[in-house]
């Protein structure tokens, strides 16, 4: 899953980045709002983490672009302002979600993977198809009473698939998704790579992850 | 302090009434003179008629003068409801013929045919009419006189029937102008009422309809500085909210940076990061604290200062940031004397030394200087930073405004700081390039002191 993160305070996003980096995300910081509107452009996210009070503009600015370029990714306002008036504003250009600052890392993270799940249309965090249960919270992914044993970059892409289960995944998606802009490893090859080990690990559990060729991957299960 | 309470009624009364009292005694003397004059006018013609039917009663007895007064035209002539009539009747030499012996005579010699005057009579102040005549040759003068009673009674009745009108006048002036004050003032209980009714909080103005005209103005003022105390409340309040908003992004970061620290095995990294951040929020309080104590027009206890001395007495506590960024910080001073407060200009310093250090690359040089010319004094800062663009020259002075993506980990209120206590100071600031490291320049100029005083 990739996060963009928009704050212009370095020791907080220095700290929201290494935090949801641990939790397995993948994560750009943009520190202003034209940072954040070139990050936008080039890349999609699975959620946008905006702060407001950007030195170049205010973040609704960012919002007001990105909904009007008809980019429907999930928005966290994550903001020092806590009057309502500016909570309806926001929530009423499109936001998704409103923090106020300071904030707890456990409810973030939670509210991020809420606005993941919503984004996919589900409404429980833990994901069952066929054999397979994976629990988007604990990150754990089991096969009837087995754990799996994956890496955080195995679960990840198994998560990014399974919420978008029988549709098709991209891998220049996946590669965005599991990897940043330094990460050293960053081809599609790398990706490829993942998928078999997951496709190997995921044996009998019923789900099978198709190769569909020339564009991607789908997620499904052995009876279809 | 007591307060003199002073009543608009009074002062009307007090101005008016000495007017008005003079008019009404020149209006009763000039009254009394008409009166008098006409009561005069009316009797003495009716005394000289008692004269005249007095003198067509002589007649010649063995050679003289003899007055034949019949009883009827007697009590005719010398009846009258109010006064005693007198009369007596003189021959040439002066010897009473007929009368009351003793009524006043003549002055001598006559201006006119018939004199009338004043005189004494048995005590008793009476009017006189002497009428000269002759009978077959034979001059004599009759006196006819009367007591004033009648006059007197004829000129207060005059008198009082003008200056009643005038002193019934009066007294309705002073009731009218009570009335119209109490009246005129009435108007503004409303807007007593309003004033009492409203809390601290209600600034809005005050509405003026029905106001008098005389008062306006000082409604009017009231209500300009209800303007000015809302707008200064709302910078207050702006202020606040903003402080309060600048205060939550580091709090959370302090406060994850504190989770990370938990869920970590080996959290050394987190709580240096921790200590850091709880740095910051110190100096950001400081910062604020500083700028909620420069209000605007607050006055400073200014004395003169020399900014040279000043300069090297601080000189000590930038060393330790200069050093830690390996900053070459150096020192230009010569005596530049201003008027200002100790404290403050320190600050200001620490500012504008602060900022120079924070924005100056590791390696870099900073100066500062102070200097003394025949028009100005002046304290720079220069540094070989990469400078400020010219574009931002305006906003960099805001509060909580920083230059983007130097990476550079300040609050953004030094320089409002700075330019807060430049303003109280009279002076001005200004940002240029330097010319000897070519990084910012910030030039602080003060007005020449215009009188010299001390050494």
């Amino acid at each position: 899953m990739r996060l963009l993160l928009v704050e212009d305070n370095h020791p907080l996003a220095d700290v929201v980045c290494r935090a949801l980096r641990q939790e397995g995300y993948v994560i750009d910081w943009a520190k202003n709002s034209s940072e954040a509107d070139s990050w936008l452009l080039g890349q999609s996210y699975d959620v946008v983490l905006l702060d407001l009070g950007l030195p170049d503009a205010d973040g609704a600015d960012v919002l007001r672009r990105l909904r009007a370029s008809g980019n429907r990714t999930p928005v966290l306002i994550l903001s020092a302002r806590e009057a309502v008036d500016e909570r309806v504003r926001l929530l009423d250009l499109g936001a998704d979600d409103y923090v106020v600052k300071p904030i707890a890392l456990n409810e973030l993270e939670a509210r991020i993977r809420s606005l993941i799940r919503r984004s996919h249309g589900i409404a429980d965090p833990e994901l069952i198809i066929s054999a397979l249960r994976l629990d988007t919270i604990g990150h754990r992914a089991m096969v009837g009473d087995r754990p799996l044993e994956l890496s955080s970059r195995e679960l990840a892409a198994l998560e990014y698939i399974a919420v978008r289960a029988r549709r098709i995944v991209t891998k220049e998606q996946l590669l965005q998704a599991l990897y940043g802009w330094h990460d050293d490893i960053n081809s599609v090859n790398a990706v490829e790579k993942v998928i078999s080990r997951l496709r190997a690990k995921l044996e009998g559990s019923g789900v099978i992850i198709r190769t569909v060729r020339g564009l991607g991957y789908s997620l499904g299960t052995d009876e279809n | 302090m007591r307060i003199k309470k002073i009543s608009l009624a009074r002062k009307l009364l007090q101005g008016l009434l000495p007017l008005m009292l003079v008019i009404l005694v020149s209006g009763g003397g000039v009254a009394y003179f008409v009166a008098h004059k006409a009561a005069t006018v009316a009797y003495d013609r009716a005394l000289m008629d008692s004269a005249l039917a007095i003198a067509a009663h002589i007649e010649v007895v063995e050679g003289r003068l003899h007055l034949q007064l019949p009883q009827v035209a007697k009590e005719i002539l010398l009846t009258d409801s109010y006064d005693q009539i007198f009369y007596e009747v003189v021959d040439a030499n002066g010897e009473t013929i007929a009368g009351d012996i003793g009524l006043p005579r003549p002055a001598q010699p006559f201006e006119n045919e018939n004199p009338y005057y004043d005189g004494r009579f048995h005590g008793k102040p009476v009017r006189v009419a002497a009428l000269f005549h002759e009978y077959h040759s034979m001059p004599f003068t009759v006196l006819s006189a009367e007591t004033k009673l009648k006059r007197d009674r004829l000129v207060s009745e005059i008198l009082l029937a003008m200056l009643i009108p005038e002193i019934l006048l009066i007294i309705a002036a002073g009731m009218m102008i009570r009335r119209s004050v109490r009246h005129g003032l009435a108007s503004i209980h409303p807007l007593r009422e309003e004033l009492v009714r409203r809390t601290h909080t209600d600034l809005s103005r005050l509405s003026l309809t029905d106001i008098p005209e005389e008062i306006y103005p000082i409604f009017a003022e009231v209500n300009e500085l209800l303007v000015r105390l809302s707008t200064a409340l709302d910078a207050k309040r702006h202020f606040v909210a903003d402080a309060s908003h600048q205060l939550r992004t580091p709090i959370a970061a302090l406060q994850a940076e504190a989770e990370m620290a938990l869920r970590s095995a080996d959290p050394s990294e987190n709580l240096k990061k921790i200590v850091a951040g709880t740095r910051r929020i110190t100096h950001l309080a400081h910062q604020l604290l500083t700028l909620s104590r420069l209000e605007p027009e607050q006055m400073l206890s200014p004395k003169i200062i020399d900014l040279a001395e000043l300069t090297r007495d601080a000189a000590d506590r930038w060393m330790p940031l200069a050093m830690q960024r390996n900053i070459d910080l150096g020192f230009e001073l010569s005596p530049a004397k201003v008027m200002g407060d100790p404290v403050w200009l320190e600050e200001l310093a620490n500012n504008l030394i602060d900022n120079a250090l924070r924005y100056t690359p590791s390696g870099g040089v900073v100066t500062v200087r102070c200097n003394s010319t025949a028009s100005q004094i002046t304290w720079e800062v220069e540094d070989s930073g990469p400078g400020i663009p010219t574009e931002e020259h305006e906003r960099i002075f805001e509060r909580f405004y920083r230059l983007d993506a130097t990476g550079v980990d300040g609050c953004g209120l030094g320089l409002a700081i700075v330019r807060e206590i430049v303003h109280n100071h009279n002076a001005s600031i200004a940002i240029g390039k330097g010319a000897n490291l070519g990084g910012a320049l910030l030039r602080v100029t003060f007005p020449r002191l215009k009188i010299r005083q001390g050494k």
